[in-house]
């Protein structure tokens, strides 16, 4: 059934949203859920596990809209409260699942390695030739902005492991791009 | 940025989770700045995984909020039903709280002054918890208490949940009120395994008579036990390391107690008609 | 058909007896208990409402004996009860009251529970005041509270102990309605004060 495109952009539905309007929230919802389910599915192995953070994070949302900062985007606001529910959640009770290396991704033939540099530029090409580990390691402190600690438990590694492959990778990709 | 967007087979491969690790990092990065290619993710979950998410947080923000030692317990991982039977204890109110807390203080600062009140703290610290638990199931000061009896919630269950509740605040208080006693330290905690080994005894009593009667009981055997052996001036035979032994034990009892009869206890009413 | 029996039915409290070999058959519909004050009634609810022992005869709950323990947790899971003397915990709303009656009805699911939070409260009129404070509302309005959180789970076996007192003539037949109205589908037992003096007999009214 054709529905009318909500015209507000994010900041204004938040405003709205600390005013208790119930539409925008739902607005909210559509536009953000796939990637958030999608996002937080590549850091955890449990669907339910996952299910449960985003329910959770949605809910923090309506009730502490009021607090966003009015800075930035709010997709990165969302993904603030999301990664912190998911690394609290799995600190209460981990899927068992060893240390998390490969964020769900799929490993790459040498080929598709070489094309998708090309593609994506110098950066890519660098993060993409770190080990495993060094690169799980840059993907939760750089791309999602979690404190070491948070990294640590995100990961199932000891925080003292994150400060050292964060102090490797950022030699190697420093040598690399150099 | 330019207009540079994710192609449809990239946000196909990353929402299948089959993006290699620096597309998925390049793509996460340009979605968290570009609200079409977040549009073009949703064909790709499930509506009805979507659809299931969305009543239940619906139905979280509809329904008012939790009381702020509700969401206390829940964070710390009891379940919901727990944590509502815990904030609807009688005992777990500020008035009563504040009551048991002045009595020790006072108990404590007497001590100070005279060695004696000492004494009297150690003989009145295991019956603040003790009063808070008979209080907890008192007739008179649980409303719901008739209605709770006739639903099908295990008597035990309930029993157990609420000494615990009452026992993880009272105790604490206790033991603060303590730490301002004079001499060593270890008069201090005496009180804590003779309180462990009372509330146990008491709980397996409660097979046979009310909680209040039973904690009546305990307490009286308590009173009669070290009022007498402390004004004689022998606290081992009531704190002494045989009686913390002792005090154990009972614990110990009174739980495998309660352990094996768990499926015919019933809290009794005592009221009457 | 049957659903509540008592038979040979003794009760005493020190040496008061409450109850002296009280015989009693209810089906479904409403049966009335009438007597006055003192007549064992409510002693005779708590007994049917599993809520006390008696000391002789013989009871049979929906097809159960509620002196074994299973099957009184399978009688208590149908049956809703609503006491003479139904207290509320302070500052609770009529939301969490109801909410807080349906987690000791072992209703964990937290959706499904306030799914039938909602009805409860929907069916005895409640809507209008669902996030007020027990504490605030009048004494009709809170039987309607005590009487929806009888009805969570839809109940078999409705016991109902003096439900109309202190009401006025206008709610008291509101009450009465929707009492009629749960006696359609279950069995509702419920008393009431009588200045007749006649022993507590069973007035069956489907």
């Amino acid at each position: 059934m054709p529905r009318q495109p909500d015209p507000r952009d994010d900041a204004q539905l938040l405003t709205a949203i600390t005013d208790g309007d119930r539409e925008a929230f739902a607005e909210l919802y559509r536009r953000h859920l796939p990637w958030l389910l999608v996002r937080l599915g590549r850091r955890c192995a449990s669907p339910e596990l996952v299910d449960e953070v985003v329910q959770d994070t949605f809910v923090a949302v309506w009730r502490s809209a009021g607090r966003w900062d009015r800075r930035g985007e709010v997709a990165a606001w969302i993904w603030g409260i999301g990664i912190r529910r998911l690394v609290d959640a799995l600190r209460r009770s981990r899927p068992p699942a060893g240390e998390l290396l490969e964020f769900a991704g799929v490993e790459t033939s040498a080929e598709e390695h070489v094309l998708l540099a090309v593609q994506y530029g110098d950066v890519g090409a660098a993060l993409a030739s770190l080990s495993p580990e060094l690169r799980a390691v840059v993907q939760a402190t750089v791309l999602d902005g979690l404190t070491t600690r948070e990294a640590a438990r995100l990961l199932g590694i000891p925080p003292g492991t994150v400060k050292t492959r964060m102090m490797r990778a950022r030699a190697l990709l420093r040598e690399r791009l150099a | 940025m330019s207009a540079w967007h994710l192609d449809p087979e990239a946000i196909s491969r990353y929402a299948r989770g089959a993006a290699p690790p620096e597309l998925a990092a390049s793509a996460e990065a340009h979605l968290m700045k570009c609200a079409p290619c977040r549009g073009a993710i949703a064909p790709h979950v499930q509506a009805r995984r979507a659809e299931a998410i969305w009543h239940e947080v619906a139905d979280r923000i509809d329904a008012p909020r939790r009381s702020r030692p509700e969401r206390l317990l829940v964070r710390l991982g009891a379940g919901e039903a727990t944590a509502r039977l815990v904030a609807a204890t009688p005992t777990l109110r500020g008035p009563w709280l504040l009551a048991v807390a002045g009595v020790l203080a006072l108990a404590a600062w007497a001590a100070q002054a005279d060695q004696r009140f000492l004494l009297m703290f150690l003989v009145a610290a295991p019956l603040g918890p003790l009063a808070g638990v008979a209080v907890a199931f008192a007739g008179g000061l649980d409303p719901t208490r008739e209605i709770g009896l006739a639903a099908p919630y295990s008597g035990l269950r309930l029993l157990l949940v609420r000494t615990a509740a009452v026992l993880a605040v009272t105790v604490p208080i206790v033991a603060l009120a303590g730490l301002a006693l004079p001499g060593s330290n270890w008069l201090a905690a005496a009180w804590l395994l003779p309180t462990a080994g009372l509330t146990c005894a008491a709980l397996a009593l409660t097979g046979r008579l009310t909680p209040v009667v039973a904690v009546g009981v305990v307490a009286t055997a308590w009173v009669l036990l070290t009022v007498p052996t402390t004004v004689a001036g022998r606290l081992d035979l009531a704190f002494g390391l045989v009686a913390q032994v002792g005090w154990l034990a009972l614990a110990i009892g009174g739980g495998a107690w309660l352990a094996l009869t768990r499926h015919t206890v019933t809290i009794k009413l005592g009221r009457t008609a | 058909m049957i659903t509540v029996r008592v038979h040979g039915l003794t009760r005493s409290f020190g040496r008061t007896t409450a109850l002296d070999g009280v015989d009693l058959e209810a089906g479904p519909g409403v049966t009335g208990l009438l007597g006055p004050n003192g007549a064992g009634k409510t002693t005779l609810l708590r007994i049917i409402a599993t809520v006390l022992a008696p000391d002789r005869g013989e009871v049979t709950l929906l097809g159960r004996d509620p002196a074994r323990p299973d099957d009184r947790t399978r009688i208590r899971e149908r049956l809703g009860y609503l006491p003479q003397d139904a207290g509320f915990h302070r500052g609770f709303t009529v939301f969490e009251f109801v909410d807080y009656v349906a987690i000791l009805k072992e209703m964990t699911h937290r959706r499904a529970r306030h799914d039938e939070v909602r009805r409860v409260i929907a069916l005895t009129g409640l809507e209008p005041v669902s996030d007020k404070r027990i504490r605030a509302l009048s004494g009709g309005m809170r039987r309607r509270v005590g009487l929806a959180q009888a009805l969570l789970g839809d109940p078999d076996l409705l016991v109902l102990d003096e439900p109309t007192v202190g009401l006025d003539p206008e709610q008291r037949l509101r009450f009465r309605e929707m009492i009629s109205r749960a006696g359609e589908a279950r069995t509702v037992i419920m008393s009431s004060h009588q200045t007749r003096t006649s022993p507590p007999c069973a007035a069956g009214s489907p």
